[in-house]
């Protein structure tokens, strides 16, 4: 058998942005260096998106933005769903017949045993489905199963109602209100959130606590027999359910207790895909938009699952921490990073007990993560299909192509494209020198609102001068791959507070394919350029004339970013990706970082 | 050669299903080489149709036909539309005394039909050669309306790791063949489905004249029933019935029609398909959605008729664009009714491609296209079993 590489990705649902990008390319790179790679995504991906080589499993009922509700939880009844059931035949010794193929298929499925006496028209009535109930057990079933339905459905319409009613308070309640609500709020907040809630909590829940376990246990003890991440209760496993109310406790003191319900959801559906895809200690698994709360979940699941049954886990941390600079000041001042250094402190104490691998994608995010937890994180490449671009001779006609790509939203700095063509149209866009080719997929104006109306003023440009790519919605890769290439320089207007730390997939894309970029200064995107490969700004007005600078003085600039290119591409691949997760074989993780 | 055969749907003689026309061929290639199996199906049937298939095979060593409703661990998982289930069945078989017996029997090959069979091997001699009728990918088959598409990848998963079990699996169809060995099945071989063509000659239109001018012939299946909906909406009652065109209609798909119309004949089932082929010019086959091969198609092309079809009705029948009028029908359903009443029309265009069709399925699926890839298959495995002279394989198929 093969070891695998599960390539997590619980935010992917479409083509949008580089997760889809990602995921293909360490899977292809994964595949060459003898693993079978496995992808696992967000519950509602369309699995016709994925090559059919790549096994795909869409499991995961939440996202890492944690911007809308989970989604239902899909109906996988008939597969074993728990990793913890003893998995220890392994096909090797069913095909050398040291153990029956019924036994090895029994960890598999989820079964009735074959040697138990069951009622076969109770058991048929109770699977939903192409069946016909008969009797009144069978009536009552239907009428169970019909009225659930619909509660469920009830449930997940009032869900939905309730985010909606959250969001649609930003739209039409005047900015006075908001202002005044905060204003007030902010005044009130001390005695009413703070101080009156910790007088209560420890008076009121334990007594709650107590008094609901009391109840259960008078009804015949534990609620619930499940896996720890069963959404109904805590872990019957003491370990474990140790982990779990110490997490709980932090986060709930800091008023995250939401996001110990996000762990809780994905540890269920981690628990699943592990059972599923029959995972094992062999084998590897890497998430590649990792948090905090996803980090507790894995945490619970190999504290439960030990660490001769455990896949090694890697994690990596891409969203930056910190708005400015790194500091201790800004650790005490942010209540989320105080919580968050929480939670990490638990992994600390239990270093050399887990399979876990803690990463980044820069310097930057690395020397972030490791002040605020005094963990050691390592930082892995950037995986992209280099080859996918294909290389572009200029000739010395025609006008030069400058592309913006991915997602059109305001930290990308989408909303100052129709200026930069207004400055640039006299001199360089309507003489025929330049044109642009912008990749307008605005996906949640919600959060972007000065993108939308700078969609409006591209609209208004000539085609043969502005042309707009993906306005129906995310582009497929060929689509997209075609507009990297096609690029003589890209345009990376982006927000440098928010890309201070932070990895570009298209920047990464642009130093590949060897085209020029205009970054922001001191960013990871600024460190990353070579000398002459491109020009950075500090504003709309630097960003201006370093785009001038470029168109002007071209050639020089092409001839320093095909430069890069080739040492570029030795370090960043998904093949380097892979074989990175791969030298962590037989090692174990070193946690503290003054150990490394 | 000792061969055990399994064929998990009960009685195949008749054939009255896709499945079974693959059994049936099986069966006639071992005969045709001369070797006697012993046969085992799950199912039976009626005293008289068991006496019927036993008399039809009654050349073989032995017949066994294995009774779930004798046996409630087989029953309850068998009643179950589940591939967890169907695979427990199965255990359940080898549990069973009775049929352990059986299966252990002193074996140089084992055939097995679908791939929910594999815990049966815990039975059978370990040094026989081990051949799987993968007959489809069948697990995907199992997945139900609601359920998550993650289901599929696990049954998947368990399929393509049982195929490790076997010397050779046998995949109907080019693409599903090729889709295995992407997902490690490196033992899959594509054999094209063996199609009767004996019959295939007299299938030409009555001299008379056609009764009808168009047929389709299917099941009851979904992709039936939304196919002739279809058709009959946007083709032949806008565009071909104000020609005159007559439109016949065979098989269980009519029971869930709701149209009425006097050009249209639901016949149902009928006692003798070949004389519907006979009686119409050209059959259609407006097919969106399948997988593994299309038989309604094959059998079309075997019977000589024209067949005016989709991409889809063609899978599992490569390289066939002279044979086959294929048309994306919902792209241009007026192009669609226009090619259909052109071979209406012309009845030199239908016998040329009543000749190319019946040369494409000698070629492609006949008993010796069909003969030579198991040959090459099972050659390996059996070097013994297999005399080593073409000439010798020839003679052996004329017997």
């Amino acid at each position: 058998m093969k070891q695998k590489l599960v390539i997590l990705n619980n935010g992917l649902k479409d083509h949008r942005g580089h997760y889809f990008e990602t995921s293909i390319s360490i899977a292809e790179a994964a595949r060459q260096q003898g693993f079978a790679p496995i992808l696992a995504t967000h519950s509602t991906c369309p699995i016709d998106l994925l090559p059919d080589w790549l096994p795909a499993y869409p499991l995961f009922t939440t996202d890492h933005w944690m911007t809308s509700p989970p989604a239902p939880d899909p109906d996988v009844q008939g597969a074993a769903l728990s990793p913890y059931r003893d998995q220890a035949i392994s096909f090797d010794e069913a095909r050398a017949g040291e153990t029956s193929l019924g036994a090895w298929l029994d960890g598999r499925f989820d079964l009735p045993r074959l040697d138990a006496a069951i009622d076969t028209a109770t058991e048929l009535a109770a699977i939903p489905g192409d069946l016909t109930y008969e009797g009144w057990r069978g009536r009552v079933l239907e009428l169970t199963h019909g009225g659930l339905d619909w509660l469920r459905r009830g449930i997940q319409v009032m869900q939905k109602l309730g985010w909606c009613g959250e969001r649609l308070q930003f739209y039409f309640a005047p900015p006075c209100v908001d202002v005044g609500f905060r204003r007030l709020g902010n005044t009130l907040k001390t005695p009413l959130l703070l101080v009156i809630p910790r007088i209560l909590q420890p008076r009121f829940y334990p007594r709650l606590e107590q008094r609901l376990a009391e109840v259960l246990q008078g009804r015949g003890g534990a609620a619930s027999s499940g896996s720890d991440g069963g959404l109904d209760g805590l872990s019957p496993h003491a370990g474990t359910r140790r982990l779990m109310e110490t997490a709980r406790a932090r986060l709930t003191e800091h008023k995250l207790g939401h996001e110990f319900d996000h762990a809780r959801r994905f540890l269920r559906d981690l628990e699943r895909l592990l059972a599923m895809a029959d995972i094992g200690p062999r084998d590897h698994v890497l998430l590649g938009t990792a948090h905090y709360r996803e980090m507790l979940a894995i945490d619970w699941l190999t504290c439960r699952l030990g660490a001769d049954r455990s896949p090694s886990f890697h994690l990596e941390f891409r969203h930056p921490l910190f708005h400015a600079d790194p500091s201790e000041a800004a650790v005490e001042a942010s209540e989320s990073l105080r919580a968050q250094r929480g939670v990490f402190a638990l992994q600390r104490e239990r270093a050399d007990e887990r399979r876990i691998w803690l990463y980044t994608d820069t310097d930057e995010l690395r020397d972030e993560y490791e002040l605020l937890t005094a963990l050691r994180f390592e930082v892995l490449p950037i995986p992209f299909r280099a080859e996918l671009i294909t290389p572009r001779a200029r000739s010395t006609h025609g006008p030069l192509t400058l592309v913006f790509l991915g997602d059109a939203r305001d930290e990308k700095g989408f909303p100052w494209l129709p200026d930069l063509i207004d400055q640039l149209m006299d001199d360089f866009v309507r003489p025929g020198r330049v044109r642009f080719r912008l990749q307008a997929t605005l996906g949640t104006p919600a959060y972007n609102p000065k993108s939308a109306p700078a969609l409006a003023r591209l609209r208004l440009f000539g085609t043969q001068q502005v042309e707009l790519v993906g306005l129906d919605g995310p582009l497929p890769p060929e689509k997209y791959y075609e507009l990297v290439s096609s690029a003589d320089v890209v345009l990376l207007p982006y927000d440098r507070n928010r890309y201070r730390a932070a990895s570009s997939g298209t920047l990464a894309e642009a130093i590949g394919g060897g085209r020029p970029a205009i970054v922001p200064a001191d960013s990871w995107m600024s460190t990353q350029l070579a000398p002459g490969a491109g020009e950075t700004f500090h504003d709309f007005e630097s960003f201006v004339a370093g785009t001038r600078r470029v168109i002007e003085n071209f050639a020089q600039y092409r001839a320093a970013a095909d430069a890069h290119r080739r040492t570029w591409l030795q370090r960043h691949s998904p093949a380097a990706l892979v074989a990175a997760i791969r030298a962590k074989q037989g090692t174990a993780p070193s946690r503290n970082r003054n150990a490394a | 050669m000792r061969i055990t055969y399994y064929y998990p749907w009960g009685l195949f003689y008749p054939t009255r299903s896709g499945a079974a026309v693959v059994a049936a061929r099986h069966l006639s290639y071992f005969r045709a080489r001369g070797f006697r199996p012993t046969i085992v199906t799950l199912g039976g049937g009626s005293p008289a149709a068991e006496q019927a298939f036993r008399e039809h095979y009654a050349w073989a060593e032995d017949v066994q036909i294995v009774r779930p409703e004798r046996y409630p661990d087989i029953r309850r998982n068998y009643e179950v539309w589940d591939f967890g289930r169907f695979l427990a069945a199965h255990a359940a078989i080898v549990a069973t005394p009775e049929y352990r017996e059986v299966l252990a029997r002193p074996a140089d090959l084992v055939f097995l039909n679908y791939v929910f069979a594999a815990p049966l091997l815990d039975a059978v001699p370990r040094n026989a050669a081990r051949v799987l009728e993968s007959v489809d990918v069948i697990s995907r088959q199992f997945l139900r309306e609601r359920q998550a598409p993650a289901l599929l990848e696990h049954h998947l998963n368990v399929e393509f790791t049982l195929y490790d079990l076997f010397d050779a699996v046998l995949m109907i169809n080019e693409d599903e063949a090729a889709f295995a060995a992407q997902r490690g099945a490196t033992n899959a071989h594509y054999v094209s489905r063996g199609i009767d063509v004996a019959d295939a000659y007299g299938g030409y239109e009555w001299p008379t004249g056609a009764v009808y001018d168009l047929l389709f012939v299917g099941s009851n299946h979904g992709p039936n029933v939304e196919g002739a909906r279809w058709f009959y909406e946007h083709v032949f009652a806008p565009r071909l019935k104000s020609r005159g065109l007559r439109w016949a209609i065979v098989g269980s798909v009519c029971d869930r029609l709701d149209f009425r119309d006097p050009s249209v004949s639901t016949l149902g089932q009928v006692d003798d398909l070949n004389e519907v082929y006979r009686q119409s010019k050209v059959v259609i086959a407006p097919l969106f959605s399948g997988t593994g091969t299309s038989i309604k198609s094959l059998e079309a092309m075997a019977q000589g008729k024209p067949l005016v079809t989709t991409p889809c009705g063609v899978r599992g029948i490569p390289n066939c664009d002279a044979e086959v009028v294929k048309l994306d029908f919902q792209a241009s359903p007026s192009h669609t009714a226009e090619a259909i009443a052109e071979l209406c029309q012309s009845r030199s265009l239908r016998e040329s491609y009543s000749q190319q069709a019946i040369g494409y399925i000698l070629r492609n699926f006949g008993p010796l296209a069909y003969g030579h890839r198991m040959d090459e298959i099972l050659r390996p495995l059996l070097p013994a079993a297999f005399p080593s002279s073409p000439a010798t394989i020839q003679i052996l198929h004329a017997a």
